[in-house]
């Protein structure tokens, strides 16, 4: 149980400033997603707090101390990466064993604990083949394996799922959190991909070149994303410009009520999640008439599309309420106050 | 994905292809070998003799094997070939240790290292002689600024039955040839093992010991062999910078060659014999590192 902190830290490499003045808390015990498109500094991010890399300013913490005077082997943040990281020239059972290996833990004991963590990651007998004659998917059970048995204060995962298939990524995800979870790992986990962050995370911090964008439980990123890039990294369909004066926000199709946000007056951006948006029952604020230009059935639910004026707004119905619509109809749309979002507008 | 399946096709297309396209060297390569083997084996069996009777016989053999020349030689060239390739092998490790992170994505380093890989053996022994002898350069360096009396006090670095100019010579030529193997085995791959494991608590020197040597065994051990086989056959170096005892295998070979007395010449034969015999075991233990390691990686 441990609480990663990092304060105001910032990496430069020669000319490029891959983290910019950082601070993150982690809580102990969870799992954290560093979440943000490829080349926004998460990897850096982790190989700070292993000890792989230094910081060009700030300080990094674990449990309130300053590691930054400890070399990685005595950090005990242990980093399990993308592709298959297992030492090629050892067997499954040696790579598991490895840190215990090389704590000076007696040859016989490591490998009867590497035998029993394989059997624990779901590789029963297999601790005599080398890496090469095992699957990817094996592989990372087995470097999953090797750094469990180090005993990490940390646990720093970097897209350690990206060269799987999906069903094998599934499986996996649900047994790093598992392992997670049972033995209390305060754990980063690095991805680009916004699903698996949402899966994964308590909470998520997402990163764009370098600094941090927004943090908080993945809920948050969907409904109350800090700003329209996040909006956008989330794939929020509905943006629309207007200024914000008292409570209403004038946008060009309609003046809306707003409940939630209090940005400073001025140019804002609206948005609210197309499964908020209501269709056929006026509400007491914000319905406008609409006409549905699109409709597409997804299984889970039926995309929508209704014109309003120019703007064209998204809206997810579920397959028994889409049944009473069809392309053409005009119909009320209306935007609950309390489901619509703010953001400053004075951005790109 | 479309242009990595082919060229995973490309790699085992079948053996019979491969022959076909080394054919046209094979046509040269093979012939001429084959009759000179034939030609010596022939000769130091007593067999093609130029003057005298031609008989088969193994006196040639058991003239050498029975005198102290055959082992005396036989140890000084193991003895330079093994103790060039083994410093040459350590000092190419130290120094793409040194420069990896260094040189990584440099041309200029990596022209650098590639310097003298050209130069041919025969003007490196040149430039040795001209730099350690007694009159060489260093020589007439540390006697014009006083460290020694006189350019014959320098110490005896060339002719000297230690091999020390010989030795030089080799290290010289194949450190940046191993510098340049080890450098390419330690890319970025080599840094991501070395993390890991110093996350799971590998110290510098266990992770040295644990991950860096493994992963650059594979490539290093059979270029070390094929550097032991080349030096154990190199005749001009040896002949410029040797002494004239103990001689290297390939120049006692020559002398008993050009011997006017033609006698001689199925020693000189049989003492080449040997050193294929040698040379081949060297290539089966290449052939058999390869496969070793190429079923690990």
């Amino acid at each position: 149980m441990t609480t990663l902190s990092l304060k105001e830290v910032s990496k430069r490499f020669r000319t490029v400033d891959a983290v910019t003045d950082l601070s993150l808390e982690s809580e102990s015990g969870e799992l954290l997603t560093l979440l943000g498109p490829s080349g926004a500094g998460k990897t850096t991010i982790l190989k700070l707090v292993a000890g792989l890399l230094h910081p060009t300013a700030g300080d990094i913490r674990f449990d309130g101390r300053s590691v930054l005077a400890e070399p990685p082997e005595k950090r005990r943040a242990v980093l399990m990466l993308q592709g298959p990281s297992l030492f090629p020239y050892m067997s499954a059972v040696d790579n598991a064993a490895f840190a215990l290996l090389m704590r000076g833990t007696a040859r016989s004991q490591a490998r009867a604990r590497g035998v029993e963590m394989l059997t624990r990651v779901g590789l029963p007998g297999l601790g005599d083949r080398r890496p090469s004659d095992l699957s990817g998917g094996q592989q990372q059970r087995v470097a999953l394996a090797r750094a469990l048995l180090a005993e990490p204060r940390l646990l720093l995962l970097d897209e350690p799922l990206a060269n799987l298939d999906p069903e094998l990524r599934a499986d996996m995800r649900h047994l790093i959190k598992q392992s997670q979870r049972r033995r209390a790992i305060t754990t980063i986990f690095v991805t680009h991909d916004q699903e698996e962050a949402v899966e994964m995370g308590d909470r998520i911090a997402l990163i764009f070149e370098g600094r941090l964008e927004q943090i908080g439980p993945p809920r948050d990123f969907y409904e109350r994303p800090r700003s329209v890039r996040v909006a956008r990294f989330f794939g929020s369909q509905n943006m629309f410009a207007g200024t914000y004066r008292g409570d209403i926000v004038a946008t060009p199709f309609a003046d809306l009520h707003i409940a939630d946000g209090r940005p400073p007056e001025g140019p804002v951006v609206v948005t609210i999640r197309p499964e908020a948006v209501l269709l056929g029952h006026g509400g007491p604020a914000n319905t406008v008439e609409g006409r549905i230009i699109e409709s597409h059935y997804r299984g889970t639910h039926v995309a929508v599309r209704v014109a309003i004026g120019d703007i064209v707004i998204a809206a997810s119905l579920r397959p028994d309420e889409a049944r009473s619509f069809s392309v053409g109809d005009v119909t009320k749309v209306t935007l609950p106050p309390d489901r619509l979002w703010m953001m400053p507008g004075d951005e790109r | 994905m479309f242009a990595a399946s082919r060229s995973g096709l490309d790699q085992v297309a079948e053996p019979s292809r491969v022959w076909i396209r080394l054919l046209p060297a094979l046509m040269v390569v093979v012939p001429v070998f084959v009759v000179a083997v034939a030609l010596a084996l022939a000769q130091s069996l007593g067999l093609l003799p130029l003057v005298g009777d031609s008989r088969l016989s193994l006196d040639a053999y058991r003239n050498l094997f029975s005198g102290g020349e055959l082992w005396r030689s036989l140890a000084f060239t193991s003895y330079l070939s093994l103790g060039s390739t083994a410093l040459a092998l350590g000092l190419g490790v130290v120094i793409a240790l040194a420069f990896r992170h260094l040189f990584s994505g440099s041309r200029f380093g990596a022209f650098m290292l590639q310097l003298n890989l050209p130069v041919p053996h025969l003007v490196g022994a040149l430039a040795m002689v001209l730099l350690l002898g007694q009159s060489g350069l260093l020589a007439r360096v540390a006697g014009s600024v006083g460290l020694i009396d006189g350019p014959a006090a320098f110490p005896a670095l060339i002719f000297d039955p230690g091999g020390l100019a010989i030795i030089a010579e080799y290290v010289w030529k194949e450190v940046p040839f191993f510098a340049l193997i080890a450098l390419a085995a330690l890319g970025s791959v080599a840094d991501d093992f070395e993390g890991v494991a110093a996350t799971l608590g590998a110290g510098r020197w266990r992770r040295f010991r644990h991950v860096t040597l493994p992963l650059l065994a594979p490539v290093l051990l059979p270029a070390a062999v094929v550097v032991f086989a080349f030096t154990f056959g190199t005749f001009e170096v040896p002949l410029l910078l040797g002494g004239s005892f103990p001689e290297a295998m390939p120049v006692l070979a020559y002398r008993k060659f050009t011997n006017i007395d033609l006698a001689a010449r199925p020693e000189a034969l049989a003492i080449g014999i040997v050193m294929l015999a040698i040379i081949t075991l060297a290539a089966l233990i290449y052939l058999r590192l390869g496969r070793r390691f190429a079923g690990r990686q």
